[in-house]
C-alpha cells in the first residue's frame, strides 16, 4: 500500500462521524477533506486497503446481513475465469433490514415526499484482485439492453471508480438490495483471483432531514470470493506458521487443559498441550479478521483502565508483572 | 507520607511504574490504530480498612503520521488513610498525600516492525521515580504471529517525610517477552513472560516491627523493617480471547508468579463482553488471586532476625474481585463508561486484620477524532 493510500485512509478515519457515509458512488472518488469523499479508497476489504471494509465507519448494525455474488455465465465459479471473457455479475445484499419499513417505499422517501420519511440507503463496493493484490480485469456498469458489452445505459446501478480498480453503487435509488455490473477478465496467466465485496445495509441516517445518512446503526457485510483461472493448475495450498486444522473450539479446550495441568503441577502435560495448541491453529487471512478486529477481542481493550487497576492491585499484593506487554493482538491494521 | 503513603510510593514508584509505563505504551499502540484520541477517567477506591484513593487520569494520543504515534498522560493518586498499618504504628490517625505521574510515549511502525519508547516521572513528598522504556515487536505469517520484547528501567529515590537525612536508592529493571498467536478467525492467544529485578531499598521507612514473645504481648522493643536488597521476579501469563456468538467474547488469563523472596502466586482472570445493543456494551469480570508469604514474613517476631517485616502484602493472602462495566457509545467517536468492582481480601496470617472489603468505582469518557 502506498504512502498516499495510507494517508488517505488516515484522513478518512479522522473525519467527523457524519462525513463517513457515502450515499452516492461518486463520493468514493471525491477528496476526503473538502468534498466529503473517500479519496479513491473503495473499502472492499482487499489487501491493498489492509482489509478495511465499510465496517471501518459504519457501525452498530445487528450483524445479520449477508452477501451473494451471482455470475452469468455461471462457469465463472465452476470452471474459473477465462481470458478476455466478460461476465455479468450481480451483488445481492441478503436479509437487509436496517431501514425496516422504508425498503418498500423505494424512491418515495426522503426529500421526495412531504412530510419527510426515512430512506433505505444501501450500497456496495467490489474489486477483483490477483494473488499479488493487484486489481485486474475491466469493470463496467451494465449496458442499456441489460447485458454486458452493450452501450452504456441511462440509469445504471453501478459506477466505476476513476482509476478503474473498483466499482460501487451509483446511489440514485433507494431500497436497492442488488446491483448489476460487468467484469471482463484479463489476459490468461494471472492465476487465481479473488472478488472482494463489501456492502452496507443503511438505515437512512437518524430518520430526520438533518441527517438523512450517517454511519450509525448500519449493518455491513463483507466477503471474498475466490475465482480460479480456467484450465490452470489448482493453486498451491497456502501454508503459514500454523497447521491446517480449524481448531476453533478445540483451541479453547486445549488452553483450558493446559492451564489446569499447570495448576496441578503437571507441567509436562501443560507443555505438551501448549505445543498441540500451537500446532492446531490455522492461517487466518486479513479478510477473516473482522471479529478479531473488534475491541473486545484485543488483549488490552482499555489500557487506561488497566493502568488504574494495576495501580491498585499491585499495592495490595506481593506479585506483579506479566501484563505489561502489548503483544500485537490480531494484527488487523 | 506515613505507611500508606510510602506503600503507594514504594510500590507504584519503583515496581508499578514500569508496568504503568508499559500500559502507557499500549495506549500509544491503540492510538496508532485509532487516529487521535483523548481519554479521561476518574477512579475511586475505598476499603474497609479506612483507606480512600481518588485517581484522576487523562491521556491524549495522536498519529503524527500514518506510521508514527505519540501519547501523553497524567495520573494522580489522592490518598486518605487511617489503615491498620498507621494505627498500629501510633502515627496520626489519618494521613493525606498526593502522587503525580506524567508519562510520554511514542511508537513507530515500519513494515512488520514496531518500535516503542517512553518515559514517565512520578513524584510525591517522599518518593521520586524516573522510568524509561523501550519495546519492539515484529509480526510474522501475515500478522498471525506477533513476537515482542521490552525493557524497562526505573530509577527511584526513597525518602522519609520530615527526615532530611534519609535517602535510599532503588533500581528496578524488567525484561518482557510476548508471543501473540491468532489461532482461528475467532480466537487469539498470548503468552507473556516477564523477568524483573529490584535492587536497593525495598522496605518501608515508616514501618517498625515489634519484637515480643507473643503477638498478644506488649513489645519488648521495635526494629526498623528490613527486606532483602535484591529481588528477582518471574511472571508468566497465558491468555486467550474467544468470540462467543455474534456479539460477545470471553477472555481468560492465568498468571503464575514466583520471586526470590519466596512468594508464589496464582492469578486467574475471566472477562465476558457482550453488546447489549448497538450503543451499549457490558463487561463482567472476575479475578481470583492467591499468594503464599515471603520466606521471612512472620506474624510475630520473638527475637531479632536479619530480615523482618509485618507487611501484610508479603503475608499469605487470597482475594476475589468481581465487577461490571457499562460502555455507552455516543455517535461513532465518543464513549462514556461506568464501572464498579467489589473485592474481598483474606489474610491468613496477619493478626491485626483478617480481611478487607471494598469497592472500586470508575467513570470515564473517551473521544476519537
Amino acid at each position: 500500500m502506498s504512502a498516499f493510500t495510507r494517508v488517505a485512509i488516515a484522513l478518512l478515519l479522522a473525519l467527523p462521524a457524519t462525513a463517513h457515509a457515502f450515499p452516492t458512488g461518486e463520493q468514493f472518488d471525491l477528496d476526503p477533506m473538502i468534498e466529503d469523499g473517500a479519496g479513491g479508497v473503495a473499502f472492499t476489504g482487499a489487501p491493498r486497503w489492509t482489509g478495511h471494509t465499510c465496517a471501518v465507519c459504519h457501525i452498530g448494525g445487528s450483524h445479520t446481513v449477508g452477501l451473494r455474488l451471482e455470475a452469468e455465465p455461471t462457469s465463472l465459479f465452476s470452471d474459473g475465469w477465462k481470458a478476455n471473457t466478460t461476465y455479468h455479475l450481480r451483488v445481492v445484499l441478503r436479509d437487509a433490514k436496517a431501514a425496516g419499513a422504508a425498503t418498500a417505499l423505494g424512491d418515495d422517501c426522503g426529500f421526495a415526499v412531504d412530510p419527510y420519511v426515512r430512506c433505505d440507503v444501501n450500497g456496495y463496493a467490489l474489486e477483483v484482485d490477483d494473488n499479488l493484490g493487484r486489481p485486474l480485469g475491466k469493470l463496467a456498469a451494465l449496458g442499456a439492453n441489460g447485458s454486458c458489452g452493450s452501450a452504456a445505459g441511462m440509469d445504471p446501478d453501478s459506477r466505476v471508480l476513476k482509476d478503474g480498480t473498483a466499482i460501487t453503487m451509483v446511489g440514485t435509488h433507494h431500497g436497492q438490495t442488488s446491483w448489476d455490473l460487468c467484469w471482463t477478465a484479463p489476459d490468461a496467466g494471472y492465476g487465481p483471483m479473488v472478488a472482494y465485496i463489501a456492502a452496507v445495509d443503511g438505515n437512512g441516517g437518524d430518520g430526520t432531514e438533518d441527517y438523512p445518512t450517517d454511519v450509525n446503526d448500519d449493518d455491513v457485510a463483507a466477503g471474498a470470493v475466490p475465482i480460479v483461472e480456467a484450465g490452470a493448475n489448482p493453486p498451491v495450498a497456502q501454508v503459514g506458521g500454523c497447521g491446517a486444522s480449524d481448531a476453533d473450539g478445540g483451541a479453547l479446550v486445549l488452553i483450558l487443559v493446559a492451564l489446569a495441568a499447570w495448576r496441578l503441577r503437571r507441567r509436562g502435560l501443560a507443555l505438551v498441550t501448549a505445543a498441540l495448541l500451537a500446532q492446531g491453529c490455522v492461517h487466518v487471512r486479513p479478510r477473516q479478521r473482522e471479529t478479531l478486529a473488534q475491541r473486545k477481542m484485543t488483549f488490552a481493550p482499555d489500557p487506561a483502565e488497566d493502568e488504574l487497576d494495576l495501580h491498585m492491585q499491585e499495592s495490595r499484593e506481593g506479585a506483579s508483572g506479566g501484563y505489561g506487554s502489548a503483544g500485537g493482538g490480531c494484527g488487523c491494521n | 507520607m506515613q505507611l500508606i503513603d510510602h506503600r503507594l510510593g514504594h510500590r507504584l514508584g519503583h515496581r508499578l511504574a514500569p508496568a504503568l509505563f508499559a500500559l502507557g505504551v499500549l495506549v500509544t499502540t491503540t492510538a496508532a490504530h485509532a487516529d487521535t484520541g483523548f481519554v479521561s477517567k476518574l477512579q475511586v477506591y475505598s476499603d474497609s480498612d479506612h483507606t480512600t484513593v481518588v485517581s484522576p487520569m487523562v491521556s491524549a494520543t495522536a498519529d503524527l503520521d500514518p506510521n508514527t504515534g505519540a501519547s501523553i498522560g497524567y495520573v494522580a493518586d489522592v490518598v486518605s488513610s487511617a489503615s491498620i498499618d498507621i494505627v498500629s504504628q501510633a502515627s496520626p490517625t489519618t494521613i493525606h498525600d498526593t502522587r503525580h505521574q506524567l508519562s510520554l510515549g511514542g511508537n513507530h511502525t515500519s513494515g512488520d516492525w514496531t518500535g516503542r519508547v517512553g518515559y514517565s516521572f512520578s513524584t510525591e513528598n517522599d518518593y521520586r521515580s524516573n522510568t524509561g522504556s523501550l519495546g519492539i515487536e515484529k509480526t510474522f505469517d501475515d500478522k498471525n504471529t506477533t513476537i515482542g520484547a521490552g525493557y524497562n528501567l526505573s530509577l527511584n529515590r526513597v525518602g522519609r517525610a520530615d527526615d532530611m537525612n534519609f535517602s535510599r536508592d532503588l533500581t528496578v529493571q524488567s525484561l518482557t517477552f510476548s508471543w501473540t498467536q491468532v489461532i482461528s478467525p475467532r480466537t487469539a492467544t498470548q503468552v507473556t513472560y516477564e523477568l524483573g529485578d529490584a535492587s536497593g531499598f525495598q522496605a518501608s521507612p515508616y514501618r517498625f516491627v515489634p519484637v515480643r514473645a507473643a503477638v498478644t504481648d506488649a513489645p519488648m522493643y521495635t526494629v526498623a523493617e528490613t527486606d532483602p536488597d535484591q529481588r528477582y521476579r518471574h511472571a508468566i501469563v497465558g491468555a486467550i480471547n474467544h468470540a462467543v456468538g455474534k456479539h460477545g467474547s470471553v477472555q481468560a488469563d492465568y498468571r503464575l508468579y514466583h520471586d526470590t523472596w519466596g512468594i508464589t502466586s496464582n492469578t486467574l482472570g475471566l472477562r465476558y463482553f457482550v453488546d447489549l445493543s448497538s450503543r451499549v456494551e457490558l463487561r463482567l469480570r472476575s479475578r481470583l488471586y492467591q499468594q503464599n508469604g515471603t520466606s521471612f514474613y512472620q506474624s510475630n517476631y520473638a527475637t531479632t532476625l536479619k530480615y523482618m517485616t509485618i507487611d501484610r502484602e508479603l503475608s499469605p493472602l487470597w482475594s476475589e474481585t468481581v465487577g461490571g462495566k457499562l460502555m455507552l457509545k455516543f455517535g461513532a467517536r465518543a464513549e462514556a463508561e461506568l464501572k464498579m468492582d467489589l473485592f474481598y481480601y483474606h489474610y491468613a496470617d496477619f493478626p491485626a486484620l483478617q480481611s478487607r472489603t471494598g469497592a472500586n468505582i470508575g467513570l470515564g469518557v473517551s473521544i476519537d477524532y
